[in-house]
């Protein structure tokens, strides 16, 4: 199979989570990728819900917003944000996708300000529906690009929780759900050792070391005791990613 | 295709259809692309027709009319057809309304000729070349029969295709408009302009309004108020304004010329022209937005 | 009386004083009472103060006119572009101060407001910087701990914002407004505010609305002011009537990352235009007429591709 970009690695990657018949929170992106292929693929019962108020989406059509028109047409349910976002706290969603300008190592991200938070030095958009994915989902995948600037020790602002200050910090805040399991990287997947609560190097992607995953982190990583390989998409999946789900490449970096 | 290219297509001494009745729905975007691009000697074929044929008559298009009617309903009557008719310079055809949708009914259904009584006993019977008297070969009753039109091209307003030229007519005076269908079916080149090409999803949806499968349509172009300023049914009224606007013009031959000048040979497209009217007006006339 | 309640788009904005808490109906891309808001900068409303949860053309529109004296809320950025430069850039200087939300956290504020109680207990924020790091809320979120089975919660105060202004499919002439597709947060924006504006894309007769109740969002009695605003919502859309237009919310994001260039394009877009019709002139009908929804589909066909 010709060129695999990082991208298609990470949507496949991420589709793996997904299980059939859960009920996921999806943003737009990469998660997006993911979540059509999966449900084109091993989850076809799995339920998408948009915080616009988009209840079951049947994707057909790659969507560039949450409230996107792709998205409504030929959904289950178009009601309210209130009612999406109350799914989260009401326990029904089972999984949801994150990203975030910066990343530390208990899973916490930074959607908010760089450089201090009335005059920042750079102000980012803003939580959204994050904080209340991060806080009341059943479990989180995050997915961003793996840059040192990226992956510190301590985020500027914490907008989202992963572990918050580690083990035992969700329980203290009240929050509900698993945290983030899985951090899916344009280098490698990770995951977050179950006793520190920090987060472990799982696989690295074809063509690259566990040395320059760690160099590209800002933080000192922990490794599973074998760190595999990410595997690559099948030559299914890269299809569907190519022909069906993102055509245009805007999203895996590769036209189909 | 452009409106441009479809128009292309028609050639100068073509006997043409044109769709649309009582100032609805007639294809006055194809009607001024024609005039826009200098037809001549038309032969022009209706059943109930107003500023649709008078404006081409006006512009100087037409050699003949064929038709059961051509006024402009309350404002009066046509003036350039008047002036044409009276001066000579247009043969005109006369019809009932039921005998000029029984010219085109009969070709669709592939007859020679289609037999009624409506004009017997009536000056139609001598005026009218397409008109004969015929004996039921039954019962021995007499009756019209009228000629088969043979159009070579039919002009038409339609609401929705899709792009392979499923015409589609909206549900609300379906029945009123069905008669453009006959039409269509009679000629051998058929345009159609749509308010809207729409997805295949939506024809399928209803698939019972397709009045014109794609067999019967030669070219589908989207031209939004594409009838104005006649009316399109439950989408948008007539502009009486700018039927006013025209009756007024057309007292006169110069008047008449600065009225094409402005509304048609001085836009250089349908888009110029819709934008010369103004989304405004069109927005005031638009009764539905949303049609489903 | 109904009649009162129909006014001119001038007429809707003039009633809103400066300095106004305001929260616009929308959400990203969609359904966002733009020519409501091109119509506040013409009119040189300034100090607004913003509740909103995710109405970014507002926001950047208001902050790049330097409008925006502060906002409360959840996030703003401009989904496949990048964030929102203008809101940004005031932020970093200083000129807008702000108070970050979660989406739920906020929206709860307005329930809260809506159903006529002083707060509403929450699970998220806690123990992040959202609860932790303060802007100018004087009064954000406190924790509390149910009185019943002693669970940590966070109580958020009801937000009462002055004026809601609304953008619409369709309404009748008491205001019954209608919305098609998804409604984010304008049920409870209408019920939390004390004054309600509502723009439509159409005013139709009562018969219409009260044969499809199931699709009426805002019930008249909650609408104060009823303007008739066709392509209201352009660059942003609207469901079922036209789809958002991508190439000027492109080139907008492009200027907007340069001040001189989003100077120009304030001069070009709002300050040249004389009204609405005016803006829509500019764009232009055959530009709209693309935009227009496939009646099967709810979004233009040019965006969607055909069955496969």
């Amino acid at each position: 199979m010709s060129d695999v970009t990082r991208q298609e690695i990470m949507a496949v990657a991420a589709a793996r989570e997904i299980k059939d018949g859960e009920v996921a929170f999806i943003g737009t992106g990469l998660p997006m990728v993911a979540a059509y292929l999966a449900k084109f693929t091993h989850a076809p019962s799995s339920v998408l819900v948009f915080e616009s108020g988009i209840v079951d989406a049947r994707p057909r059509e790659l969507a560039t917003g949450v409230g996107d028109f792709r998205l409504l047409h030929g959904c289950v349910k178009a009601t309210g944000l209130y009612y999406a976002l109350s799914l989260l706290q009401g326990g029904f969603i089972d999984l949801g996708f994150m990203g975030g300008a910066e990343v530390d190592q208990y899973g916490n991200l930074n959607s908010t300000a760089i450089g201090g938070y009335a005059r920042p030095t750079v102000r980012l958009p803003g939580s959204g529906g994050a904080n209340d994915i991060g806080s009341l989902a059943g479990r989180i995948v995050i997915m961003m690009p793996h840059e040192k600037r990226r992956l510190v020790p301590q985020v500027q602002y914490l907008t989202t929780p992963g572990f918050l200050d580690g083990p035992g910090g969700r329980e203290r805040a009240g929050l509900r759900g698993e945290g983030p399991t899985r951090v899916i990287t344009d280098l490698a997947v990770l995951d977050f050792e179950p006793r520190s609560k920090r987060m472990r190097l799982l696989t690295v992607h074809p063509g690259v070391t566990p040395e320059e995953v760690q160099s590209r982190t800002g933080f000192p990583l922990l490794r599973a005791e074998t760190v595999g390989e990410t595997p690559a998409p099948s030559p299914e999946q890269a299809a569907i990613l190519r022909q069906r789900v993102d055509p245009e490449g805007l999203y895996i970096g590769k036209k189909g | 295709m452009t409106l441009r290219d479809a128009v292309a297509q028609i050639k100068d001494g073509d006997t043409v259809a044109v769709g649309g009745h009582t100032l609805r729905r007639h294809p006055m975007a194809i009607i001024h692309e024609i005039i826009r691009q200098g037809r001549r000697n038309l032969k022009l074929q209706g059943w109930n027709s107003g500023i649709d044929m008078d404006m081409l008559i006006g512009a100087g298009c037409v050699a003949s009319v064929e038709t059961s009617y051509i006024g402009i309903s309350a404002f009066g009557l046509a003036q350039n057809f008047r002036r044409a008719a009276e001066g000579g310079r247009l043969k005109v055809i006369e019809h009932s309304e039921t005998t000029g949708i029984d010219m085109f009914r009969a070709t669709a259904m592939g007859m020679s000729f289609f037999p009624t009584k409506t004009p017997l006993g009536s000056d139609l019977m001598q005026a009218n070349e397409h008109l004969a008297e015929v004996i039921c070969p039954f019962t021995g009753e007499r009756y019209a029969a009228v000629k088969a039109a043979r159009p070579d091209v039919a002009i038409l307003h339609a609401h929705t295709a899709d792009q392979y030229g499923n015409v589609q007519l909206d549900l609300q005076r379906w029945h009123d408009n069905s008669v453009d269908a006959i039409l269509a079916k009679a000629a051998r080149t058929v345009l159609v302009t749509v308010e809207q090409i729409v997805s295949d999803e939506e024809v399928l949806r209803n698939a019972l309004l397709t009045v014109l499968p794609r067999k019967f349509v030669t070219a589908v172009i989207e031209a939004p108020y594409g009838a104005h300023p006649t009316a399109c049914d439950s989408r948008y009224d007539y502009d009486l304004e700018e039927v006013g606007k025209y009756y007024e013009a057309s007292k006169s031959g110069d008047a008449f010329k600065g009225y094409l000048e402005e509304r048609v040979l001085g836009p250089a497209d349908h888009w110029a022209y819709l934008d010369a009217i103004g989304l405004e007006r069109l927005m005031a006339l638009t009764r539905q937005r949303v049609v489903r | 009386m109904a009649r009162d309640k129909i006014c001119s788009l001038s007429e809707a904005v003039a009633s809103v004083p400066d300095g106004a808490n305001m929260t616009f109906g929308g959400f990203a891309a969609y359904f966002t009472p733009m020519a409501f808001v091109r119509e506040m900068i013409c009119q040189g409303k300034r100090d607004i103060e913003m509740t909103s949860v995710a109405e970014c053309w507002v926001a950047d529109h208001l902050a790049g006119a330097g409008r925006l004296r502060r906002a409360r809320f959840s996030n703003f950025m401009f989904e496949g572009m990048g964030r929102c430069y203008n809101f940004s850039r005031g932020v970093e200087r200083g000129e807008i101060a702000v108070e970050d939300y979660s989406h739920f956290a906020i929206t709860s504020r307005l329930v809260a407001a809506a159903l006529g109680i002083p707060f509403l207990p929450i699970k998220p924020m806690a123990g992040t910087d959202l609860m932790n790091t303060r802007g100018f809320e004087a009064e954000k979120a406190r924790p509390f701990a149910c009185p019943f089975t002693g669970e940590s919660v966070l109580l958020v105060p009801a937000a009462r914002p002055d004026v809601a202004v609304i953008h619409a499919a369709r309404a009748d002439r008491d205001g019954n407004a209608q919305l098609f597709g998804n409604t984010c947060v304008i049920d409870e924006q209408a019920r939390a505010a004390s004054r309600v504006i509502v723009t439509v894309e159409e005013i139709v007769d009562d018969g219409v609305i009260r044969q499809q109740p199931e699709l009426t969002v805002l019930p008249g009695f909650l609408v104060d002011a009823l303007v008739e605003a066709p392509f209201g919502a352009h660059p942003t859309g609207m469901y079922r009537y036209y789809d958002p237009d991508f190439a000027f919310l492109t080139d907008y994001y492009a200027a907007s990352r340069d001040e001189t260039a989003f100077r120009r394009y304030l001069d070009e877009y709002v300050f040249d235009v004389a009204d609405h019709w005016a803006y829509l002139r500019k764009i232009g009908i055959r530009r709209l007429m693309a935009l227009r929804a496939d009646p099967g589909l709810g979004l233009a066909r040019i965006h969607a591709r055909t069955l496969s």
